[in-house]
């Protein structure tokens, strides 16, 4: 009998060209990826060689990273020129290569993550890669999908192949039923927390449990796509009822006798029951209180009715150090109730939680309610199919009653690469994905949390416990 | 890619953990083009004051580590972002060689293809090698990727870990494009075989 396998060992070897002789395997890319803050360059590294685009047709682009997400009635407003060529040389590669792009003016123009999952590009199975890291967010598909540099995209455009060794097999169990008011990214943020932003440094986890199957794919999404926080190379979650129905339709999915063939073949893509994991971690998360960070990196997070964290009280004298290097940047005093922390930001968006699921669970929040007096609070949807599907629930209708301001899509102030962004010293409630030190802007500080957990922040102006307010 | 195989140089010691890409290059100079030298971006919020000017308390400010080729880090460095500048500000301030226990895991895939070395060392030995470097006395290390260990005046020889297929690849310089599509056939072969079990991986339904 044959040895029973992962999922992720069963996508590998499906696509193994050959190994190298080094030891690397040469594998076949499904889907491909681009987007305006890699293209510019790796076209530029492409032309030099003299290559072209040898699969045009497994590849798709979008602009996200330098768009302004001001009103689209007016000239947009480019940080600078420097932008502008990059929205410039993406459109001109692709027109080039023949690459389906969604770029600025296109109704799908959206955030890299949000656009390839929800046109169907992804399907279940394919190995993706994108040269940004948080491409593990397509592993919510039950497909194998990871980050890649600028070096290796220009590889994947020429060979539609990547060259890689295996990485270790790990499985996270969480175990349920959530509570109410705790989302994906309080489990995320819960598993940070619990194993470290290198524990997962070497692997590939796959997520399992009664609290994963219970998922939609929008939180599974937002779970897989904070897997490269813990240094996985990617996230896993197995295809199922969920995942067929959310891409049945889809413009880029498989339709007809392809779609058939399709699922057929998807309803074996799980690990056999007696695949051999490298690593195993289990968390309990029916009693999970919604999460915050207080530090500058996703896994310096705490459950918001916890007091910032005493370095005095760290295991080791690095770990002090590092306490007290975050709470010095942050502002922040050992031992203060997270909840008593003013904010003067907030953010809704990103590829982490910056679709229709993420949208609704805010507008509960907030219906009914305003901004705190001081706050400026932006909703930057994911995608223009999020930003179009939102208008016709009526959320923006609530976001602006509320005081929000209601946006364009793209990443803007996830990585403030697009001009917008905070001032030193300004305090954020974020949905985006890393609180590192001036990612939203020199000096500004970051609190990462769920959109139902920001909506809170939003209308008290301060950290808040959600499920006060639901 | 210039192949590499043993670098001689001054250490410069960063005794943090989990310092992340965009500490080592922020996001405001992601705009820019790689030709126009990334030197002084590299380490940018560590190594200016928020006015702009040199914050003389940081190691690469300072002579000898200013000139710094070889740099000695705590735990997963390089983790965050996948920005290839990364390695590139890095290369061009001139470091050829990193040590550290654990090294994220995309920074160090462009570190490969950027001819930059990291070395991974254990936990005790990065604490020896972090103190030995902070002395301009002690701080030239030799990092041999041939014989895969770094020497030192006072530590000695040390041994570093480091991937075989990932020594290679540092040591012949190689072109991963050109070598790749000398297998071209076998990935044409590949992509038929698999088509015809999987037809749906065609993408026929482009969205257009
Ligand atoms: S939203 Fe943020 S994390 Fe996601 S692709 Fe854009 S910049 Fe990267």
């Amino acid at each position: 009998m044959d040895e029973p396998r992962t999922l992720y060992r069963k996508i590998w070897d499906a696509h193994v060209v050959e190994t190298m002789a080094d030891g690397r395997c040469l594998l076949a890319v499904d889907r491909h990826l681009l987007h305006d803050g890699v293209a510019m360059y790796a076209f530029e590294a492409l032309a030099a060689k003299g290559l072209a685009v040898r699969r045009p047709d497994l590849t798709l682009a979008v602009a996200d990273h330098v768009v302004p997400t001001g009103p689209r009635d007016r000239p947009l407003a480019y940080e600078d020129d420097d932008a502008r060529r990059m929205i410039r040389d993406i459109a001109a590669g692709c027109a080039a290569a023949g690459i389906t792009a969604h770029l600025v003016g296109d109704p799908r123009q959206g955030i890299v993550h949000v656009v390839g999952p929800e046109q169907g590009f992804i399907l279940p199975g394919t190995l993706a890669v994108c040269g940004d890291s948080h491409t593990s967010t397509y592993g919510a598909f039950g497909a194998y999908a990871f980050g890649i540099g600028i070096t290796e995209v220009g590889h994947v455009l020429a060979t539609q192949t990547i060259k890689q060794q295996r990485s270790r097999a790990m499985r996270v169990t969480f175990q349920g039923p959530r509570a109410r008011g705790t989302t994906a990214k309080d489990m995320a943020l819960f598993l940070m927390r619990s194993i470290g932003v290198a524990g997962g440094t070497g692997h590939v986890i796959e997520y399992q449990g009664s609290a994963v199957e219970a998922m939609s794919m929008e939180e599974r999404m937002t779970l897989c796509n904070m897997t490269i926080e813990v240094g996985a190379r990617a996230g896993l979650v197995a295809p199922d009822e969920t995942t067929l129905s959310y891409l049945r339709g889809r413009p880029m999915a498989p339709a007809g006798a392809d779609w058939d063939a399709a699922v057929a073949a998807w309803r074996g893509l799980r690990s056999d029951p007696d695949a051999a994991f490298d690593r195993d971690v289990t968390l309990d998360v029916t009693d999970l209180a919604p999460h915050v960070t207080w530090g500058t990196n996703p896994g310096q997070a705490a459950p918001v009715t916890a007091e910032v964290p005493d370095p005095a009280a760290a295991a080791s004298e690095a770990e002090a150090a590092a306490i007290a290097r975050a709470l010095d940047y942050m502002g922040l005093r050992a031992g203060q109730p997270l909840r008593d922390v003013a904010i003067d930001h907030v953010f809704i968006g990103s590829c982490t939680n910056g679709r229709i699921e993420d949208l609704r669970s805010a507008v509960e929040v907030i219906r009914n309610r305003r901004v705190a007096p001081g706050v400026t609070a932006w909703v930057v949807p994911g995608s223009g199919a999020v930003k179009a599907q939102a208008e016709r629930e009526g959320l923006d209708e609530f976001f602006r009653a509320a005081g929000f301001d209601w946006r364009e899509p793209g990443c803007s102030m996830c990585l403030a690469m697009n001009g917008e962004r905070l001032r030193p010293g300004q305090r954020s409630a974020s949905t985006s994905n890393r609180n590192f030190e001036g990612r939203q802007g020199a000096g500004a500080r970051t609190h990462l949390m769920s959109p139902a957990m920001a909506a809170a922040a939003a209308v008290t102006g301060r950290l808040t416990d959600v499920r006060d307010l639901l | 890619m210039q192949p590499i195989s043993c670098h001689t140089g001054i250490a410069a010691p960063l005794p943090m953990a989990d310092i992340n890409t965009d500490l080592i290059y922020p996001q405001r100079f992601l705009r820019r083009a790689r030709s126009s030298g990334l030197a002084e971006c590299c380490f940018h919020p560590l190594r200016f004051r928020p006015d702009g000017s040199h914050n003389p308390d940081f190691i690469l400010n300072r002579p000898p580590w200013d000139h710094a080729s070889i740099l000695v880090a705590g735990r997963n460095f390089g983790s965050g972002s996948s920005r290839e500048h990364a390695p590139w500000t890095l290369y061009d301030f001139g470091f050829r060689a990193l040590l550290a226990p654990l090294f994220a895991d995309i920074f160090k895939n462009n570190c490969l293809n950027n001819g930059i070395v990291p070395a991974v060392l254990p936990e005790a030995e990065i604490a020896l090698c972090l103190t030995a470097a902070a002395d301009p006395a002690t701080a030239e290390f030799t990092v041999d990727l041939e014989r895969r260990e770094v020497r030192h005046a006072t530590l000695g020889t040390l041994p570093f870990a480091i991937e075989e297929a990932d020594r290679r690849r540092l040591l012949l310089g190689l072109d991963e494009i050109d070598e790749t599509l000398a297998l071209l056939s076998g990935i044409e072969h590949h992509e038929a075989a698999r088509e015809q079990g999987a037809p749906w991986i065609a993408n026929r339904n482009r969205g257009n």
